[in-house]
């Protein structure tokens, strides 16, 4: 692991020149310490020049960058997410699958469109509540479950599902939680998972669960809660990052109709 | 019915010439008579979830099943569900009817609610969301055609309609 040991060597000090504030922390940069001043001249939209004090500090150490996985050695041993959206799709190919917003969306559907999928293209946090629906309303139709493909992030914004899942019941329903313990498609903001257990959680609100730190072993969780009764929840822990991928800019209702269109021959074909 | 206030009387009557499969809800006082009736109803699945965006995604999930489905939620919460509103039932054209109790305006007792709720009209005009509102100028006995009307016109337009209850008059 070359990169590992390269990375961690990795300084995190940057230096940057700012206009004199009176107080760092208010201007956002807590932790800040001078390291020289200087003047200089600048003018205010060129109407008037004066002379200002410009400080050279030093800012203390950023905290890890989960949107490049080389800076953080763990989670670039991990699994990607679109290795994982792979055996996703091998995993329930009849299914009916909701799929999370940004990245997560994009990288299944740059693996080939299917119709399965619903492409989740904003409303984070949404795709529990839209499977769940589906799920009740699927109880009878020839479907072995109802696919939420979420992540860690996305779950944070509506932890709710869980408890209504776990109140309801919907045989069918199943969360796969990727969880890269990042907002990854808003820039790798470090999300809660970093020490905080998704599967407990769920497991608390009465979900069977699988956890998972590879690639075979998640695959294995899949093809059992495929099969297992009740709702369900499976995590894989992933590497942060996201592929660089299409964009979805189809009108969404179009997304809506052919997702649509699948559920009612499915149901039609197979009932 | 007994004593109970017409307008809920006519909610009832409205969400049962529906005929949904279920029936999602937030808490709601102003309503419970509604609500009682519905939780133990024979044939529509009443419950309630804790967040209006919550009903907002499980409506949609329900309607892309083919499962009939309306939503009870109070318009101070209404906030919590625009960009679920939006970006979903909106955006993907599912029919989903609102059935959103007033608690703004005349006749409210709580200060703090008036501030976001009797705005909503405008709010939900604004996020180009249908409504309209019965109220004391709408006699009750309109209320259940209206509302049943509601529901045709969320599926004939594809996408969220909202009306809007005032039984505070």
């Amino acid at each position: 692991m070359g990169v590992k040991s390269a990375t961690m060597k990795r300084p995190c000090q940057h230096s940057r020149a700012i206009a004199s504030s009176p107080n760092l922390i208010h201007s956002g940069l807590a932790g800040a310490r001078d390291v020289g001043t200087a003047r200089a001249k600048c003018s205010d939209w060129g109407l008037v020049e004066r002379e200002i004090t410009v400080r050279t500090i030093a800012l203390p150490p950023t905290p890890p960058c989960y949107t490049n996985p080389t800076l953080q050695p763990e989670g670039a041993m991990r699994p990607r997410r679109i290795e994982a959206l792979q055996s996703i799709l091998q995993a329930f190919p009849e299914d009916p699958l909701v799929l999370t917003c940004g990245a997560t969306s994009r990288e299944a559907a740059s693996l080939g469109r299917r119709d399965n999928c619903l492409y989740v293209v904003d409303s984070m946090g949404l795709v529990g509540p839209i499977a769940l629906g589906l799920a009740l309303g699927l109880q009878g139709a020839p479907f072995r479950k109802v696919v939420a493909v979420e992540g860690d992030g996305g779950l944070l914004m509506d932890l709710n599902c869980l408890a209504t899942a776990g109140y309801l019941k919907p045989d069918k329903f199943l969360m796969v939680v990727l969880d890269n313990e990042s907002y990854a498609s808003t820039g790798g903001q470090p999300t809660y998972t970093t020490n905080l257990d998704l599967t407990a959680i769920a497991t608390a609100c009465g979900l069977r669960t699988w956890a998972c730190q590879e690639l075979e072993p998640f695959a294995q969780a899949l093809q059992e809660a495929r099969e297992a009764p009740g709702p369900g929840l499976v995590r894989l822990k992933l590497a942060p990052g996201n592929e660089r991928v299409p964009y979805l800019t189809e009108d969404p209702a179009v997304l809506r109709h052919t997702f649509e269109t699948f559920l009612r021959s499915a149901v039609a074909g197979r009932g | 019915m007994g004593q109970m206030d017409p307008r809920c009387a006519a909610i009832i009557q409205g969400i049962e010439a529906i005929a949904p499969d279920v029936l999602i809800h937030i808490p709601d006082s102003t309503v419970a008579p509604v609500l009682d009736h519905f939780a133990r109803h024979p044939t529509i699945r009443a419950f309630s979830v804790s967040r209006e965006e919550e009903a907002v995604g499980m409506a949609a999930g329900l309607e892309l099943a083919g499962v009939r489905c309306v939503l009870l939620v109070q318009d101070t919460g209404l906030g919590n569900s625009l960009t679920a509103l939006t970006t979903f039932n909106l955006a993907y054209r599912v029919p989903t009817l609102l059935i959103v109790v007033r608690r703004g305006g005349v006749g409210e007792i709580n200060s703090a609610v008036n501030e976001y709720s009797e705005h909503v009209p405008q709010v939900l005009q604004a996020a180009g969301i249908k409504g309209f509102t019965l109220d004391w100028r709408v006699p009750a006995e309109r209320w259940a055609p209206a509302i049943q009307g509601a529901f045709q016109y969320a599926h004939t337009s594809h996408g969220p309609v909202a009306v809007l209850v005032d039984l505070k008059g």
